[in-house]
């Protein structure tokens, strides 16, 4: 949790730096969270390129109300929320028919001493996107962005005991398509 | 905390090794190139947008004010030109009419006062 609070205090020094500098400052806040917004806003639209406009239109709105976003008492779940809803709006807006699986949309990063656990990656990401959407977001908030329950209830306005039930039951269907018993990986 | 929180903290090693997989996946995709800039670009139009806007609505309200204290100022002194006479003009039409009429010049300037006051008195009743 502590590598959580670290990014959030990351994320507050970058609104700090926006509240004195103004726009010129939205750089830093992108390259900050720009990798952690599009694979969240990702499990949302199930499209990367629906993800992007989300976190595009989330921080253009913090550019245009800089003051308001500055007031957020906590800054990194408030932009959470923003992408959030956008990338909601997004998703009914647009409604793409994808098959099944896919992931023809996403830009991968393929780092030569990864490309052993591509599959595996692969595997996990058709996993989550084989997922309703209400518990993938659950499973992503509560693993890469190393949040409590607490705070993903926050995030989605939902009470901390649903949030954790929504993120065991994605964990057991998790568990039945990856089978990490096996030590292989491969999705089901 | 709830049953399911309580329940997540005593974690099944295959759980843990579940989540450890998921989590290496986090860094599998990264967004495109451009972006970046086109963020940077969108955030500096909208507040472009936003700033004159801005200075149109100042504007706006500006010219409304204006306009609100303006016409009305405007009657008001377009009325009192015609309410207000200069003392010179009284004194001009009273040797006037002492001329025209043969009255004393005492007796005109009551005349003229009069004439004056009844027309005040018409610009006040059409004001209301």
């Amino acid at each position: 949790m502590g590598q959580s609070q670290t990014f959030s205090e990351q994320v507050t020094i970058c609104v700090e730096r926006l509240t004195e500098s103004g726009i010129a400052a939205l750089g830093g806040l992108f390259d900050l969270t720009s990798q952690r917004l599009v694979r969240y806003a990702t499990t949302i639209t199930r499209n990367q390129h629906d993800a992007e406009d989300a976190v595009q239109a989330a921080l253009v709105q913090v550019a245009r109300s800089t003051r308001k976003f500055c007031r957020a008492e906590q800054p990194w779940p408030y932009l959470l929320r923003m992408v959030r809803n956008e990338a909601l709006l997004i998703a009914r807006r647009k409604k793409r028919w994808t098959l099944a699986g896919s992931l023809s949309d996403l830009l991968t990063r393929r780092l030569v001493d990864e490309l052993e656990m591509e599959e595996t990656y692969r595997a996990v990401w058709s996993a989550l996107r084989s997922l309703p959407t209400a518990q993938t977001e659950v499973v992503v908030l509560r693993i890469w962005e190393e949040m409590t329950f607490a705070q993903i209830a926050e995030v989605l306005e939902l009470s901390p005991d649903t949030v954790a039930s929504r993120y065991r039951y994605a964990m057991q269907k998790l568990t039945h398509k990856l089978d990490p018993a096996d030590g292989k990986v491969s999705c089901v | 905390m709830s049953e399911f929180s309580r329940h997540d903290e005593n974690r099944q090693p295959a759980s843990a090794q579940l989540e450890s997989i998921v989590r290496a996946a986090g860094g599998y995709i990264r967004p495109t190139d451009d972006l970046r800039p086109s963020t940077l670009e969108a955030a500096r139009d909208a507040c472009r947008q936003r700033r004159i806007s801005r200075r149109f609505g100042g504007l706006a309200i500006l010219v409304v004010l204006l306009a609100a204290t303006g016409i009305p100022e405007f009657l008001f002194s377009s009325q009192r030109g015609k309410a207000f006479v200069r003392s010179s003009e009284l004194h001009r039409r009273a040797a006037q009419n002492a001329v025209e009429r043969g009255v004393g010049t005492n007796w005109a300037l009551y005349e003229v006062f009069s004439e004056l006051r009844r027309e005040q008195a018409d610009l006040l009743q059409h004001s209301d």
